[in-house]
């Protein structure tokens, strides 16, 4: 770069040193053991990395287990029900509390980093989410020692997992074990959706965005639509276990298969939410050690789009043999093996870097993690096709073959992609790189004992064993390969627990920018950085800045690019435009604190407490979460009275923003799609009940519906809530002024909803309805049931909204808090309205 | 800087269109298919019914392939926009997926019997 291109650089001139001392005071992270109070994402990030660790080498040492209680046949080591609770915890445990959170912990850490944001768009939000996250699944997954644990297998089937089958409080301990990782996902999902598309540099276009964040962004879009099925088939789940509403019950009119309809809704799609993002990450490590840029970069973001949404056509190949149509089985079955071309996309893409890298394509400990990806994740896909097969998956359901499938799908998928990505972003986040040599030991255990423990259970499969048994007889030829198995699976531990020397001796954890970038590697995250991230935010023109813009390690960390300083005293970064990427205004953002580790901790408590049906210490624990959260939030509106702020290259950018281009309008709309789906599997199960038995819809002698007149009040009462709520965002003062008539539209708009969510409950109530009669009636009460749930969160959202105009904090410029409570309020008033119509007006047009 | 920023919602179903036009297919097919045959449709009704949607949701990925660049103006993507041709060839492959797709779904109405 010549002399001249260096002065058409943002801030060409040169920085006085103080504008970093004032970075390291905005970003500094609490010492000692306000550690938990921190909130910047390498701190968190690393503390979520080292969690999902942990929950790997717990489950896995329940792997090790089953397979040493499988070693020899009549082997009595571990019970009956010990096993079942072992294998039910190690599946669970392996897919939610690890695999899931994994992912998210590394978007957590990464992408900020990839896209020189100095944090993500809510930073207590992530830190919140990783505390619950802890705590629910530390106390989940101790349950095993206390023969607390669930035994219905890591799906949970129903009827086996009703009251009457599974007594006790152990089933809903896994109820309890999956409400964490939900609001962990959903977080997860705001954060990075809002991350990926609003706080990329200046420049970075999508179609400049790091696969990484490509990938992520898929991965939060299908959380969105994937999660909120198993959240609502847990709270019927739930619900029946508790109050006897016989959702899944045939007696009762309900259906144990609706369960699985929305277990797998969720459950397909959650393998590709494990593995895109693994693929993500294959994406970036492949072209640094090819050298050169990735091939295909537009066919791999197709392919991961085309994933994410083919995943969603797949659910039923779980549900093969339970009795489907045939050309139903016959849609998913090809659903199925459409999937496999999206992810052969990318395996040729891959391959493509990597012979064009003219053997320049460097062995290290990385490349070998993703060369066993390519082998594992290649079987495992060819016996995915076979079992997407209905006449094969008919034979070997739920056999070994399975088992054997998925975790070639899993471990090589996302196992190791994920060592790949430990070795390979270590020097990002530590003064000190792993080491190549204990590596590939790593490596080379953990790839054969892999092979060795999981080839042999496809031939166990073949020949007939069965998944989730505790033992077998001898002489049915399955011992010499269970044997093999066991054995495999030792190395494999072996090789997890080098991996865990090499941390000891030579992960050196820092925030202050690591080892610097020993890949050579072209995007972002090696970047020079310290805890505040990059100096100045770069300008970006290209796909590999580090690559095709010489000097810009140099100019970034002089502070010759955008916002080399921290102009409003605290925390920030820049938005962008979710295009092209043109900045738009500077985010202000809170820091370390005590109220969202407080709400973590009490959420957590409230869900244990309730677990264990303490319902009074469970409420006080809920309300102290609730206050905690408010106080929180209390913070996150500042003052917007302060002028525009130079970034740069002659930009001015406002240091507030309210309305649809503000982060906290996004995060709202994300939170509502969510909340969107999660009604739409409710809908969905309404409909199913009736298709599979119209004749109880409702059962004979049922109570009429009620009058006319009951749902168009209700109706009636949203509308004029919506108007209320309308009229109030209106009445905003100027700032400085009052207006007296604010306080009482919000309020109008408040009794409005409460009461027309309360009217549809009395009029089924009068007429003698009750949710335990039959699955109708539980239905019909459900849809309340979840209105309730929106209008509790309204009501605190508008109560919340009215201390603010009480003390100031409300005016026309500074609105955030009353927006947020009116894009929810007219949601929820359109799902109540659906609802009405749904409920009082298919039962009378139905055959 | 531009004056005129592309629309976000326009633009992502600018690139999604063919994926999204085998959702609704998808969807559509299962639905009516599950209910026709609940109710005791004739399955010869069925399957012509599960081929007319196919049909229709091939027309409507082909004309989106061949008005490309209308779509795009009509979903707010300025033609101008920094990166243009990515966008294009990510749209223009996703459809060529997705019409993959739609074919692939709907001919297991030729291969099976809709209501066995
Ligand atoms: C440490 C290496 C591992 C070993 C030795 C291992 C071993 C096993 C075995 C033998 C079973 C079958 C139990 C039975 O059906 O009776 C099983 C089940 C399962 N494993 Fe693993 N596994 C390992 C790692 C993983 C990983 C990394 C994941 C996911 C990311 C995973 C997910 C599962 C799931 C979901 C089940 C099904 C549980 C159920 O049937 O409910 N495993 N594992
Ligand atoms: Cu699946």
């Amino acid at each position: 770069m010549t002399a001249s291109d260096e002065k058409s650089l943002p801030n060409p001139a040169p920085r006085p040193q103080s504008e970093v001392d004032d970075l390291l005071r905005a970003w500094a992270t609490p010492k000692g053991f306000r550690i938990v109070t921190a909130v910047n994402n390498t701190v968190i990030g690393l503390i979520y990395i080292a969690a999902a660790l942990l929950f790997f080498l717990l489950a896995g040492a329940l792997g090790v287990l089953i397979r040493t209680q499988l070693a020899v046949p009549e082997n009595t080591f571990l019970n009956q029900d010990l096993y079942n609770q072992i294998f039910t915890v190690h599946g669970t445990t392996m897919m939610f509390l690890f695999a899931v959170p994994a992912m998210e912990a590394l978007g957590v850490m990464l992408l900020p980093q990839m896209l020189a944001a100095r944090d993500l768009p809510f930073p207590r939000l992530s830190a919140f989410a990783v505390w619950a996250y802890i705590i629910g699944g530390l106390v989940f997954f101790s349950t095993v020692f206390y023969g607390l644990a669930p035994r219905g297998g890591w799906f949970m089937y129903t009827p086996l997992t009703l009251k009457e089958f599974s007594p006790g409080d152990n089933a809903d301990f896994w109820l309890l074990g999956i409400g964490f990782i939900e609001i962990s996902a959903i977080a997860g999902a705001i954060e990075i959706v809002v991350g990926t598309l609003r706080t990329r540099p200046p420049g970075m276009s999508l179609a400049k965005m790091p696969i990484f964040a490509w990938a992520m962004l898929i991965f939060a879009a299908m959380i969105m639509l994937a999660f909120p099925a198993v959240i609502f088939g847990t709270m019927l789940l739930e619900i029946e276990r508790s109050f006897g509403w016989p959702f899944f019950t045939a007696a009762k009119g309900g259906d144990p298969l609706l369960w699985q309809h929305l277990f797998w809704f969720f459950g397909h799609p959650e393998v590709y939410i494990i593995f895109l993002p693994a693929a993500g990450l294959v994406s970036m490590i492949v072209p640094t050690m090819a050298g050169r840029p990735l091939v295909g970069y537009r066919p791999i973001v197709v392919a991961l789009i085309g994933t994410g949404f083919f995943s969603f056509g797949l659910w039923v190949h779980h549900m093969f043999t339970t009795g489907i149509p045939a050309l139903s089985l016959g849609f998913f079955s090809a659903a199925s093996m459409a999937v496999a071309i999206p992810s052969g996309i990318q395996m040729f893409a891959w391959i493509a870097t990597i012979a064009g890298s003219k053997g320049r394509f460097r062995i290290t400990t990385p490349s070998l993690f993703v060369l066993g990806f390519l082998f594992i994740f290649t079987i495992g896909g060819l016996t995915g096709v076979m079992v997407a097969l209905v006449p094969i998956d008919l034979q070997v359901h739920d056999t070994y073959f399975v088992v054997a499938h998925f975790h070639y799908v899993l471990i090589g998928g996302m196992v190791f992609p994920l060592f790949a990505t430990f070795y390979y972003w270590a020097p990002m986040a530590s003064r000190k790189q792993l080491s190549e040599k204990l590596g590939r030991w790593v490596f080379g255990l953990m790839f054969v004992g892999f092979n060795v423990a999981f080839f042999p259970m496809h031939l166990t499969g073949l020949r007939g064993m069965p998944r989730r048994v505790w033992t077998y007889p001898e002489g049915v030829g399955w011992d010499t390969l269970n044997m093999i198995s066991t054995a495999g699976a030792y190395m494999l531990a072996a090789g997890v627990l080098l991996f865990l020397l090499d941390l000891a001796l030579n992960f050196r954890p820092t925030s202050a920018g690591g080892e610097g970038n020993p890949w050579k590697a072209g995007s972002l995250e090696w970047l020079p950085s310290d805890i505040y991230s990059t100096r100045s935010i770069p300008l970006i023109t290209s796909r590999e800045p580090l690559w095709e813009q010489p000097g810009l390690e140099r100019q970034v960390e002089e502070g010759h690019h955008f916002l080399p300083n921290a102009p409003t005293g605290g925390r920030e970064t820049i938005v962008t435009s979710p295009i092209e990427a043109e900045p738009e205004y500077i985010l202000r953002m809170p820091g370390p604190s005590w109220t969202h580790v407080t709400a973590a901790v009490f959420t957590a408590g409230f869900f244990l407490l309730l677990t264990i049906k303490l319902v009074v210490p469970a409420i006080i624990c809920g309300v102290v979460a609730i206050a905690a959260c408010l106080a929180w939030t209390w913070s996150l509106d500042p003052s917007p009275g302060r002028k525009p702020v130079d970034i740069g290259g002659g930009i001015s950018l406002p240091t507030y923003m309210a309305g649809p281009r503000s982060h906290s309008w996004w995060a709202m709309v994300v939170l509502i799609i969510v909340i969107a789906s999660l009604y739409t599997a409710y809908v969905f199960s309404y409909l199913y009940l009736w298709v599979v038995s119209p004749e109880v819809w409702a059962p004979v002698g049922s109570p009429m519906l009620p009058a006319p007149s009951w749902p168009l009040g209700s109706a009636a009462l949203a509308v004029a809530g919506t108007a209320s709520m309308v009229a109030a965002t209106r009445l905003l003062p100027e700032p400085g002024g009052r207006n007296a008539a604010l306080p009482w539209a919000i309020a109008a708009a408040a009794i409005c909803l409460t009461s027309a969510i309360a009217l549809e409950i009395a009029g089924h109530w009068l007429t003698g309805l009750r949710p335990t009669e039959n699955a109708y009636s539980a239905m019909v009460f459900m849809g309340s049931a979840l209105n309730a749930q929106l209008g509790f969160a309204i009501v605190v959202l508008l109560g919340f909204a009215t201390a603010r105009y009480l003390t100031g904090k409300l005016n026309r410029e500074r609105r955030v808090s009353i927006e947020n409570g009116a894009i929810l309020y007219y949601y929820t008033a359109a799902q109540l309205v659906a609802g009405l119509i749904l409920v009082h007006g298919f039962p009378r047009v139905a055959v | 800087m531009r004056t005129r920023q592309s629309s976000t919602l326009g633009t992502l179903c600018y690139l999604l269109a063919g994926l999204l036009m085998w959702g609704i297919q998808f969807t559509f097919v299962y639905v009516v298919h599950t209910l026709m045959c609940r109710f005791g449709a004739p399955p010869s009704l069925v399957s012509g019914l599960v081929l007319a949607i196919t049909g229709v949701a091939v027309l409507v990925v082909l004309a989106f392939l061949v008005w490309q660049k209308p779509t795009a103006r009509l979903l707010g993507l300025p033609a101008d926009v920094e990166d243009r041709a990515t966008y294009d060839f990510i749209a223009r492959l996703m459809a060529v997926l997705g019409m993959a797709a739609v074919i692939w779904t709907g001919l297991t109405a030729f291969l099976l019997s809709a209501c066995a």
